[in-house]
């Protein structure tokens, strides 16, 4: 199939806007200005039934209307490019490999919402990527894709990267608005949401990398050719970070709905040494796991949500039949114990005893009411502040309930099967 | 404003647009418990505990963030909600030290009455107890993360309502604990206002002067006035056994106009009752040396020196009015108050409105713009600047300031005119005629904008902080009142002392050299901090009535001891109406109890009356090359808690003059010239002094500044002075 995300990565100095230009570069950018008005550009999003990439899947198009329908000035447009969940991968390509594709995408949506400023969040643990995207900032004002009056119009739009300083909590939008202000990185109560009083409290809207890049696809090639491609209620290309144990790990552009089983046995090659697939985190590692049953679900928002799971953003961790379950939700929950913000109870007191507990199951001190408590717990999470606390518990509880055996196993055992001593 | 109906458990409840559901239950006596959420505080929805279920929604909300909206159907206590609660009880239970025996909350403490109340039954942990020992002491207050269970309720009120940001989370998730910046209470900026203390739900911020001292159900709670400064905040003072234990304001409780807002004096000024220095028995001059008399003898002596002679009284104005009333009675009218310059502000605002008097403070509320006049309101009336600054985040009040040096107050304020001293009265009178004039240019445009943001609005005014002590007091009141009377708005003119407006109403105050009596009557004052600048009239005899040992008690024929603010029944005049004092302590000495014994001069009571002159007042400061000079006693140092309180002394300020800083360039030892007097004192440049003025701040009054200060008196703002090296 054509690569539309991943078009530019193979390219030698991809991340250099001759390049990007070379290859069709900022003309969609330049029809969104010269032939489109706000509403317009909007209104292609929309029939295009874009899905924000992030992980919530909130129609992007709608978003924007929000957003331009605020008349509070100035707006603000950021991309979340904090991507700080274990095995996901996937932004980081298009910000190393292509951020003339970002910086486009960031372009039109700022002309179709009525946003001045920009602002690119980035994670902190990616330097290189902050050098590119500098460097692809400045290439864009030199050729008068940024600042003000672009290319003779009325629209002016500046671009500023801002770097996290390493919590996984500023990639939830609120906490994102609140680290940029200087403050302390938690969320903030919702509603007012950031498209109506977000970064200053002024109107903003925050979508995330991947999303952003497929906006130039959409108005160079219409609305409509892009509600065409994979499931027909959250069309376009996706990309899949496959890590674990599979044979080529690594980022896979396919459209939305291929089937898990079709990324993990014909794009990756299947299981390391040909091992049994034994789990699959299919949407990052706050999602719930499959079995090697499940894994024929296709990959998109609705299907997965069918199953149980969640999409989230899309990285998909496979676990083979030497991997012990305990441990790996033991990794995960540890994880997002140490980014807590610790905010709410739920979340703060909820992920320390879970790894407590998991942590007396592995080392073979747990005791069989312990995985009631596990549920027990998974359930008052449910009522955390934020998404991180409503999803961190996933891991857990999806765990306990479908290889309760293996956990069986390691409290009657008293040790963990799985290793030798 | 328009109401709609709500449905809790099955009860039609009204609500108001912008209500939340869990304020809607409050008022319908529908109980959810919950911890973050606090009636004086912006919601957080942090603590989780306030779940209920929505009909239509699919999670479980919490009701402190969730807003009423018409029709809605909430239900507050199915098994689901039960449930949920619990778990979040019991996932803060898990961690929570047991030190309720020896926890000063203890018996009040909400974790302990909401885990009672909706907690889990039963222990479900098995991990051991995670302790998170950081203890962060401060002179005043103390943090014990450990029994911290993270509302931060301190944090919005240290930093949103006060505005003093000085408690903060460090660390992330479970090890996340509160702390001031830097870890250091003093350094961080704190005031010691004590608010966090009061608001937190268990025993983790604590009052280091109450820690370990008594147990709160076995206390005896009485309501009364704080005698200390002119808020007249109503306080609760807890006592066992006639002891006063500690004070307490009970934010979102306390039914007083301060709403439970105290300052450092009021929540921790309380132990000067229990001073070193504290007076116990009346002490009569037998040749060079002073010797200790009972009662009898004294009011016998007392008795025979007043007979058929003239007073020189000497007024502190924290007296109870009864108290007043009765010294009036037998030492007549006529007297020096430290309610002067007071007096002074009143005089010329009643020559615009007739009456010598000031609107209520609560009539700012029905104002849309509040008009603040004045410096350091928050060193003077430390409350009054909360609660100014609580108008505007809370009642959404538009605030504008006009003074000399900037104040915590412009953080919130709409806009704010820092003009020199001098120019007060001059940006006034623009303003009298650009409120009412759209086509006036002032020539500045600052002014001009102010004029504009005043035009047409609602207005309030308020007056306070160091107008009643400037050199222009009674001017600056004439041409506010002016600008107020033609607004049709109310005036506020805060009193420096509690009970200012009554002696103002009550005696003719005089300047100090009309004194010509024979005997000298000091009550309940300090002559270097209630009179800084004036002297002792010579006289044959000289009795003080004083809690205290004075540094006047030496010069004394006769001394008389009182008792404290604490330690009365009475009322006050204050802003707001009548406030009542109560108590329940016992003191073996008595003021009214000592007058009672002395014959009555049977002064008639009759209504002052100021002539209606209704013009602005007129420029009086004019310099040419001095600098002008402000006084400023320190928050801690305004009253008597600076000089007798343990506590208080704790997070003294010190003495320092402050000048613009490119005016003086390095702190330097300096001499500070008035007139013919000088004082040497430490300079240090600021840049928030304005240039042409000088600061000197005060911890304490004492002889060398009360003679820098000689024949000013009752003035300590608008002084002309020069800095001479030293």
């Amino acid at each position: 199939m054509e690569k539309l995300l991943l078009r530019n990565v193979e390219k030698e100095n991809s991340h250099t806007i001759e390049v990007y230009l070379k290859g069709g570069g900022y003309r969609a950018f330049q029809k969104a200005l010269k032939e489109m008005s706000p509403e317009d550009v909007v209104e292609e999003v929309k029939l295009s039934g874009l899905r924000g990439r992030g992980g919530a899947g909130f129609p992007t198009g709608l978003k924007w209307e929000f957003a331009a329908a605020d008349i509070k000035e100035p707006k603000f447009f950021v991309c979340n490019a904090d991507e700080g969940e274990p095995c996901t991968f996937k932004d980081r390509v298009i910000i190393e490999k292509d951020p003339h594709a970002l910086i486009e995408g960031m372009l039109i949506g700022a002309y179709a919402t009525g946003c001045r400023y920009g602002y690119i969040y980035l994670r902190g643990e990616y330097p290189i990527g902050r050098k590119i995207l500098e460097r692809a900032i400045s290439e864009a004002y030199q050729k008068g894709f940024l600042g003000e009056n672009i290319l003779g119009s009325d629209f002016s739009f500046d671009l500023y990267v801002h770097s996290g300083a390493g919590a996984y909590i500023c990639g939830e939008e609120t906490a994102l608005i609140e680290s940029m202000e200087g403050k302390r990185g938690e969320p903030r109560i919702k509603p007012p949401f950031p498209v109506n009083a977000g970064y200053l409290w002024k109107p903003t809207v925050v979508n995330n990398v991947e999303t952003l890049a497929n906006i130039p696809l959409i108005i160079e090639r219409g609305g409509k050719w892009y509600s065409q491609i994979g499931s027909p209620d959250c069309p376009g290309p996706k990309l899949f970070p496959v890590s674990g144990k599979v044979k080529r790990p690594g980022v896979y552009e396919l459209p939305m709905g291929t089937k898990l089983e079709e990324i993990i046995f014909e794009h990756a090659g299947g299981i390391v040494k040909d091992r049994k697939l034994k789990a699959v985190f299919p949407g990052g590692a706050s999602s719930s796991v499959l079995t090697s049953e499940e894994i024929s679900v296709p990959m998109d928002f609705p299907s997965l949500a069918k199953a149980g799971t969640m999409l989230g953003s899309g990285a998909i961790m496979v676990l083979d039949e030497t991997d012990c379950i305990v441990n790996a939700a033991l990794r995960l929950i540890k994880f997002f114990r140490h980014e807590s913000c610790g905010k709410c109870t739920p979340c703060r007191e909820g992920t320390d005893w879970l790894v407590r507990i998991l942590e007396r199951i592995e080392g073979g001190r747990g005791v069989e009411e312990d995985l009631e408590v596990v549920l027990s717990v998974c359930e008052t999470m449910e009522n955390s502040f934020c998404g991180l606390g409503m999803a961190a518990h996933n891991p857990v509880g999806s765990t306990v309930r479908k290889f309760k055996e293996e956990y069986l196993a390691h409290i009657k055992g008293g040790k963990c099967p799985f290793r030798s001593s | 404003m328009e109401s709609f109906k709500i449905v809790i458990d099955g009860k039609e409840c009204e609500a108001f647009a912008g209500d939340t559901v869990l304020e809607v239950a409050e008022r319908n006596g529908i109980v959810i418990p919950v911890f973050c959420y606090h009636k004086e505080l912006r919601p957080e929805g942090a603590c989780r505990v306030c779940l209920v279920e929505v009909e239509g929604a699919p999670r479980l909300v919490t009701a402190c963030t969730l807003k009423a909206m018409p029709d809605m159907v909430v239900k507050t206590n199915t098994e689901r909600v039960k449930r949920a609660r619990a778990g979040v009880i019991e996932l803060i239970l898990n961690n929570h030290t047991l030190e309720c025996p020896i926890c000063d909350k203890s018996g009040e403490c909400e974790l302990q009455m909401t885990g009672f109340r909706n907690g889990p039954k039963k222990s479900r942990y098995r991990e051991k107890r995670r302790e998170k020992d950081i203890v962060i002491k401060g002179p005043l207050i103390e943090i014990d993360n450990d029994r911290c269970i993270l509302c931060r309720r301190c944090i919005r009120m240290c930093g949103e309502n006060m505005g003093n940001r000085v408690l903060g989370i460090l660390n992330r998730g479970y090890k996340a604990y509160i702390s001031p910046f830097n870890g250091d209470f003093l350094e961080g900026g704190c005031e010691h206002c004590g608010s966090c203390v009061d608001v937190c739900p268990v025993g983790s911020l604590l009052d280091r002067a109450f820690k370990y001292k008594d147990r709160p159900w076995r206390m005896d709670k009485t309501w009364t006035t704080c005698s200390l400064c002119g808020s007249g905040c109503t306080i609760e003072v807890d006592s066992y056994h006639g002891k006063v234990k500690r004070v307490v304001g009970r934010i979102g409780v306390n039914r007083g106009h301060n709403k439970g807002y105290l300052c450092v004096r009021g929540k921790w000024g309380w132990d000067i009752i229990y001073s070193e220095k504290r007076l116990k028995e009346p002490l009569l001059r037998q040749g060079d040396s002073l010797v200790k008399v009972d009662f009898e003898k004294a009011v016998e002596v007392l008795k025979e020196k007043l007979e058929g002679r003239e007073v020189n009284l000497f007024l502190e104005s924290s007296l109870t009015s009864e108290e007043l009333t009765k010294i009036r009675d037998v030492f007549g009218g006529k007297a020096v108050s430290d309610s002067y310059g007071y007096y002074k502000l009143l005089r010329g605002i009643a020559s615009i409105t007739g009456a010598l008097n000031t609107s209520l403070f609560s009539s700012i509320y029905s104002s849309d713009v509040v008009f603040v006049l004045g410096d350091f309101i928050e060193e003077f009336t430390p409350v009054i600047a909360t609660l100014l600054r609580l108008a505007v985040i809370q009642k959404g009040k538009r605030l504008i300031r006009l003074g000399t040096f900037p104040s915590k107050l412009d953080s919130v304020s709409f806009s704010t005119l820092l003009v020199p001293q001098e120019e007060i009265i001059d940006t006034l009178k623009h303003l009298i005629v650009g409120t009412f004039d759209s086509s006036y240019q002032s020539g500045n445009k600052e002014i001009d904008s102010v004029a504009k943001s005043l035009r047409g609005k609602k207005l309030s005014f308020v007056v306070g902080g160091n107008v009643p002590f400037s050199v222009e007091s009674e001017e600056i009141g004439k041409t506010v009142a002016f600008l107020a009377d033609r607004a049709g708005a109310p005036l506020v003119a805060i009193p420096p002392k509690a009970n200012s407006l009554k002696v103002v109403e009550l005696f003719d105050l005089v300047e100090p050299s009309n004194l010509k009596g024979e005997v000298n009557v000091l009550i309940n004052c300090e002559l270097e901090r209630d009179f800084p600048g004036v002297e002792l009239p010579s006289a044959d005899f000289t009795v003080i009535f004083t809690p205290f040992y004075t540094p006047e008690v030496s010069q004394a024929d006769l001394v008389i001891p009182i008792e404290l603010g604490l330690e009365k029944r009475g009322t006050f005049k204050g802003i707001e109406g009548e406030l009542s004092l109560d108590s329940v302590l016992e003191t073996p000495f008595s003021l009214l109890e000592v007058l009672k014994y002395l014959p009555s001069k049977g002064i008639s009571s009759k209504e002052k009356q100021v002539p209606l002159i209704k013009e602005p007042g007129k420029k009086v400061l004019h310099r040419k090359r001095e600098l002008l000079l402000t006084v400023l006693p320190n928050r801690t140092g305004w009253n008597s808690v600076s000089y007798y309180s343990e506590n208080v002394v704790k997070v003294s300020g010190k003495r320092e003059l402050l000048l613009n800083s490119q005016e003086l360039r390095e702190p330097k030892l300096v001499s500070l010239r008035v007139e013919n007097k000088e004082l040497q004192v430490q300079a240090v440049p600021d840049a928030s002094v304005p240039k042409g003025h000088a600061l000197l701040r005060v911890e304490r009054f004492t002889r060398d500044i009360s003679s820098l200060l000689r024949g000013n008196f009752p003035f300590l703002s608008g002084i002309k002075c020069e800095i001479l090296e030293a």
